[in-house]
């Protein structure tokens, strides 16, 4: 039962390539889950350059070959996007990539979501820090999806007028809570 | 020769150079198996059994999103839009939708819909973003000069299964004075 010698020799290249892996990152909590789960956790991601304007007061430009978008002036900083997802499906977590080199600007993302009566509701939001280039920012959300009552909106305010701020798209994670989970109950 | 002027001149500068490597995405006619919108004749689509007909024959399973030109928005506030009839949009910019697809469904291409009586043609493209300034064309191309309503059908070159995980999907396009953009319809498949 000794090994064959083919599978012998490649034991040395088999261990370099281990040794040459990078350790795994850390888990964040709007990745997949590593091992199956109750709920199959699914992800809808918003480019940054498909949000528009809140009002005609933004003066803003989109950067060529990377998706994002930044602010070049004017009183508006609010870039918004509809959410446009299945009713009775809940959104956990929502993500905001961002491009933060500014000493003073920043990205900040949100999650609102509006009765149709004049009352907006913020649910979470979340800045950018302090960083050299690309990063991201997570909220937590755990709201469930309501057409019938409630528009959901996400929204990025980009401080500054140059491009040292960018915003660079959103990404949500949701699952459906369907009936073979509690539907019985 | 107007329009190879301007397309060889100023695309670099616009950031289009990709687009101009539009030849080996753009399929023919029917690649997609187009069905007629309803109102407009394109003359170059095979006629089917009316609006919105079913694919047929190797098509089967199939399915599509389209998008009127209309609900695309401009990417920057210097872009001027004006809305056309019968849902089209002119700008003298890029104007954009986000592609909302479910996540593992295969995108196979774009047909385009509009006319073109201008002396700068317009263009399309489908783009994916990883939200970290990474951005490729997935497909794109040039919507040439036509005699009233045309299409053209623009196929990736290597289908691409959506993922939502890390990646974002945009549709742009670029219809300048002369060209009406009136839709953009995705094809895609089931895995």
């Amino acid at each position: 039962m000794s090994m064959p010698r083919a599978a012998r020799s490649r034991i040395p290249a088999l261990l370099l390539l281990a040794c040459a892996m990078p350790a795994a990152a850390a888990a964040r909590a709007d990745d997949p889950p590593a091992a199956p789960a109750a709920v199959t956790y699914l992800y809808r991601m918003l480019p940054g350059l498909t949000f528009h304007p809140a009002s005609d007061g933004m003066e803003y430009a989109t950067d060529s070959g990377t998706g994002c978008i930044h602010h070049t002036g004017g009183l508006e900083q609010r870039l918004v996007h509809s959410v446009e997802l299945p009713a009775g499906v809940t959104i956990d977590f929502v993500r905001f990539f961002y491009f933060d080199t500014s000493p003073t600007g920043h990205m900040k993302g949100y999650y609102a979501d509006y009765d149709a009566a004049g009352n907006q509701y913020e649910i979470a939001s979340s800045a950018s820090g302090a960083v050299s280039g690309y990063g991201s920012v997570l909220i937590t959300v755990n709201r469930t999806i309501d057409h019938r009552s409630r528009p959901v909106e996400l929204s990025a305010t980009l401080t500054g007028t140059d491009d040292s701020v960018r915003f660079c798209g959103a990404r949500i994670r949701y699952f459906a809570d369907v009936i073979f989970t509690n539907g019985f109950d | 020769m107007r329009k190879t002027v301007f397309h060889g001149a100023l695309a670099p500068l616009l950031g289009l150079a990709p687009l101009l490597a539009v030849a080996a995405g753009a399929a023919g006619p029917g690649a997609d198996q187009a069905a007629l919108p309803a109102g407009i004749q394109f003359p170059d689509v095979p006629a089917t059994a009316g609006a919105g007909a079913a694919p047929s024959g190797g098509d089967a399973g199939k399915q599509y999103l389209f998008i009127a030109g209309s609900s695309l928005h401009r990417k920057d506030n210097n872009t001027l839009v004006n809305p056309a009839p019968s849902g089209c949009v002119t700008s003298n910019g890029w104007v954009v939708a986000d592609l909302q697809l479910p996540d593992g469904v295969i995108l196979e291409g774009v047909r385009a819909y509009y006319s073109n009586s201008g002396v700068i043609d317009g263009m399309v493209s489908i783009t994916r973003n990883n939200g970290a300034g990474a951005q490729i064309d997935l497909a794109s191309g040039v919507l040439f000069h036509t005699m009233g309503w045309a299409s053209t059908y623009f196929q990736l070159i290597v289908p691409e299964a959506i993922n939502h995980l890390s990646y974002s999907y945009v549709l742009q396009g670029w219809a300048p004075n002369g060209v009406q953009l009136c839709g953009l319809r995705v094809a895609y498949s089931l895995p």
